[in-house]
This record gives structure tokens, C-alpha cells and sequence, in this order.
């Protein structure tokens, strides 16, 4: 399989007058996940709306393959976003969901067998936890190139966040996966580059992530 | 319903009315339940178009329904 890459160029966002971003390179590839970091407010989430293409800044450039696409979630099978909130409409069944997002249920519960018993049931029958865990897999398991997931690990039990994090791994054979969470020890574990956002809204691709993370205040 | 002569009078109000009370939706959903609209973002639907081909089939539905009660009384 030839590599694919989706890079998020020169973004600069502002809102009222207050800069979030001015100068951040990102580069993700099929085959490699990338891990995104950065203290609250430094703009992480604006990033991935911006280079899914719902967000718009005063400047930003996403490139697929080196082609400029101004809103790549409106091209076919490139992409796919988790935001920090539920996004599924919760009267609608979980196969529905399925079908409408063009995910294999059964792959789903061969990853995750207890939500097997939710297949008929609407969103709102399940707990906040599960809810989170559906909704991240009906993203990372979608038919498409690339998946940004804006804290996938939050509000899931440690024991499924180790299965999630097997998941992970196992799909990024097939697509490239942009991961933005908290728990930076997972996101460490789990990422082939690592870049930290620092203020004000800058990128860095860290080398040696554990020790640089500490030497710019992420950690103590 | 003024379905007959005073039609024409009725139409742009009811139009105004309509494009008001849908604005007034897209501002509350926006703010209120923006994450939802991730749902239709990700299935490669613009959140113009969403709105747009949901006030479509709305005012379709009306004159569809006002066409039907004019030949009821025809």
C-alpha cells in the first residue's frame, strides 16, 4: 500500500482579537499514528476542526498528497473526526448508525464483544462510558483514510482503554490516526510522532517526546 | 388558511416568517448542540446544505399541502 499523508500548514486562528494559532505544521501518514499534545486552551481541538475543514481560521492550508483541499471532510473517504462531545443523534439504533457510517458491526463486536447486546438498541440506552466507546469506533473503524479522534480515552475504563489503544494499533496498518487526548502516557505509547503545542500556537515534533515534554512544562 | 385570491399577499409573509423562525433554529442549534452537527459533517454533509434542503422540503411540503386543500375545494 503507497503512503498517504494529510499535513495541516500555516493555520492561524484568532478569535476576537486573541491569537490561538499562528504557526503550526502537522503531518500525519497511513501507516503511523500521530499524538497530539498541549495544555488546555492551546488550540488542539482547533487544529482538528480545522483540518477536517469545519472550522475556518484567518489562514490554514490542508494538503492530501501535496494537493490543497479547502473542506476535506466533504471529500469521499478521506476523512473522519471524533469530536470531545456525543455527536450521534440518540434515538437512532446503533446498526443504524452502522449502516449510515458504513461500519461492520460484527468487526466492532469482534474488537469489543459486550456492546453486542446494544445492536438494537437506540443511543441513549447506553451508558456514557459505552456511548464514548461507539462512537470512537464507529470513527476509527469508518471506510475512510484518515480518523482525528479529540480524546478518545476520556471517559472509557482503563482495562477498554488498553483494548482501544490494541485497536488503534491494529487499524493504523490501514489508515493514518491523528490522536489528541490527556492521557499522554497512552498517547505516548501509541504514537509514531508526537507533536506538542506550545503558546501561542505553535507546533513542535518532538524527538525525544518524555524528555522534551518535561524540559517545556507539559510534565514535572 | 387564505388559499385562494389573498394567496398571493400570504405567500411572501408566510416566506418571511419562515426564513425568520429557521434562522432563529440554526442560531439556537449552533450554539446549544454544535457537536451534533458532527454527526452530518462526517457523512460529508455541509451544514448549509443541511439547513438549506431541510427548509426545501419544508416549504415544498407547504405548497404540496395548500395545492392539495385547493383542489379539495376546486
Amino acid at each position: 500500500m503507497t503512503t498517504q499523508t494529510l499535513e495541516a500548514d500555516s493555520m492561524w486562528l484568532e478569535f476576537g482579537g486573541r491569537k490561538i494559532l499562528q504557526s503550526i505544521y502537522l503531518k500525519m501518514e497511513t501507516g503511523r499514528v500521530t499524538g497530539l499534545l498541549g495544555r488546555n486552551g492551546t488550540g488542539k481541538s482547533s487544529i482538528l476542526r480545522m483540518m477536517f475543514g469545519t472550522l475556518r481560521g484567518q489562514n490554514q492550508s490542508v494538503r492530501y498528497n501535496g494537493h490543497f483541499i479547502s473542506h476535506p471532510y466533504l471529500e469521499a473517504g478521506l476523512v473522519r473526526y471524533l469530536p470531545q462531545s456525543p455527536f450521534a443523534p440518540k434515538d437512532l439504533k446503533v446498526l443504524q448508525l452502522c449502516k449510515m457510517y458504513k461500519v461492520c458491526f460484527a468487526e466492532m463486536i469482534n474488537y469489543f464483544p459486550e456492546l453486542e447486546d446494544y445492536e438494537r438498541e437506540p443511543v441513549r440506552h447506553l451508558s456514557g462510558g459505552k456511548t464514548r466507546l461507539f462512537e470512537t469506533l464507529l470513527i476509527l473503524l469508518s471506510p475512510v483514510q484518515f480518523v482525528l479522534l479529540d480524546e478518545p480515552f476520556t471517559h472509557i475504563p482503563p482495562v477498554m482503554v488498553e483494548q482501544l489503544s490494541n485497536v488503534i494499533t491494529e487499524l493504523k496498518k490501514q489508515k493514518g490516526i491523528l490522536i489528541s487526548d490527556h492521557s499522554y502516557k497512552n498517547v505516548l505509547n501509541l504514537s509514531d510522532d508526537t507533536y506538542l503545542i506550545v503558546p501561542v500556537g505553535r507546533s513542535l515534533l518532538l524527538k525525544n517526546p518524555e524528555s522534551e515534554l518535561r524540559s517545556l512544562g507539559y510534565t514535572s | 388558511m387564505p388559499v385562494d385570491k389573498d394567496f398571493h399577499v400570504f405567500l411572501p409573509l408566510y416566506l418571511l416568517m419562515k426564513i425568520y423562525s429557521d434562522a432563529m433554529i440554526w442560531w439556537y442549534l449552533r450554539k446549544q448542540n454544535a457537536a451534533r452537527l458532527f454527526f452530518y459533517s462526517n457523512l460529508g454533509i455541509s451544514e448549509l446544505w443541511l439547513y438549506l434542503s431541510a427548509f426545501a422540503i419544508d416549504i415544498i411540503a407547504f405548497l404540496l399541502f395548500v395545492l392539495y386543500i385547493k383542489l379539495l375545494l376546486f
